[in-house]
């Protein structure tokens, strides 16, 4: 059905795409943070599960064990909610390279977003910067992108193999000049 | 002049609470569906859209299970025996 065909493959287009312009590298933070996220909200939902534990027979003899899980479906509504924004916000950050530029999209809230974009002729050096044990462990990191003239660096956050995207994006740059 | 009744009030803060909480949805649902690049973001709206349904109408059922005069019995019994019950003596 075509309804359903939004599931299925499609291509990576975003919004202000250039006629003919192709997206090569589609990069989002490391899953770990988001992963810590779902933990905590998921320790959130069990909290309630313990409460429960240490107060049934309060709430049998006071008749209250029903309005006790509607309580408490009504807070695993919310934090089903949180999961879900929080994963909106992981989601929507996101930075591009395609073969014309580079994308940096930011999504600070649902009505607070920030898009800046810088054309691959302008990038002078790519740096890659891991810091700590976990990063090192996880293998993300940082790519910084030194751009021609001004101060201002382009900063990939805490993205996965930031060795592959350095090398993808001097690839890229290679081909431009 | 009429009083407001309580079950008056009750209603429209469920009401408003209801559209509230249906609007945040929405919105996530929108964010992810509209500004979302490539298919993941849409197996999110998915999935969150399907939990949402489902876990509303649990809570919806559990609302209808409830007994709202017994527990509106033990909350006057509550107020009666607690410190907002002043009274004063001669």
């Amino acid at each position: 059905m075509k309804i359903f065909s939004i599931f299925t493959k499609t291509a990576d287009s975003f919004e202000g795409e250039e006629n003919g312009e192709k997206v090569v590298l589609l990069v989002r933070r490391h899953p770990f943070f988001i992963i810590m996220r779902v933990i905590l909200f998921i320790i959130l939902i069990v909290i309630p599960e313990a409460v429960y534990q240490t107060v049934s027979p309060l709430l049998y003899t006071n008749g209250l064990t029903g309005l006790f899980f509607f309580v408490y479906s009504l807070w695993c509504l919310f934090i089903w909610s949180g999961i879900f924004y929080s994963l909106t916000m992981y989601t929507l950050d996101v930075w591009i390279v395609t073969d014309r530029r580079i994308i940096d999209s930011k999504q600070h809230g649902f009505f607070n977003r920030t898009v800046s974009e810088l054309h691959l002729n302008r990038v002078q050096d790519v740096s890659v910067e891991t810091k700590g044990l976990i990063q090192t462990f996880f293998k993300f990191g940082n790519v910084q992108i030194q751009t021609a003239g001004a101060d201002e660096k382009f900063k990939f956050m805490q993205v996965p193999n930031p060795g592959k995207v350095k090398d993808e994006i001097m690839r890229l740059v290679a081909i431009k000049l | 002049m009429n009083s407001i009744s309580p079950e008056l009030i009750f209603s429209v803060l469920t009401l408003i609470v209801l559209f509230l909480y249906w609007m945040f949805n929405f919105i996530v649902i929108y964010h992810l569906t509209r500004f979302g690049i490539g298919v993941q973001p849409k197996k999110f709206a998915a999935v969150f859209l399907l939990g949402a349904i489902v876990l509303f109408f649990i809570s919806s059922v559990l609302f209808a299970s409830l007994d709202l005069n017994y527990l509106k019995s033990q909350l006057e019994g509550v107020i009666k025996n607690s410190a907002f019950n002043v009274s004063y003596s001669k």
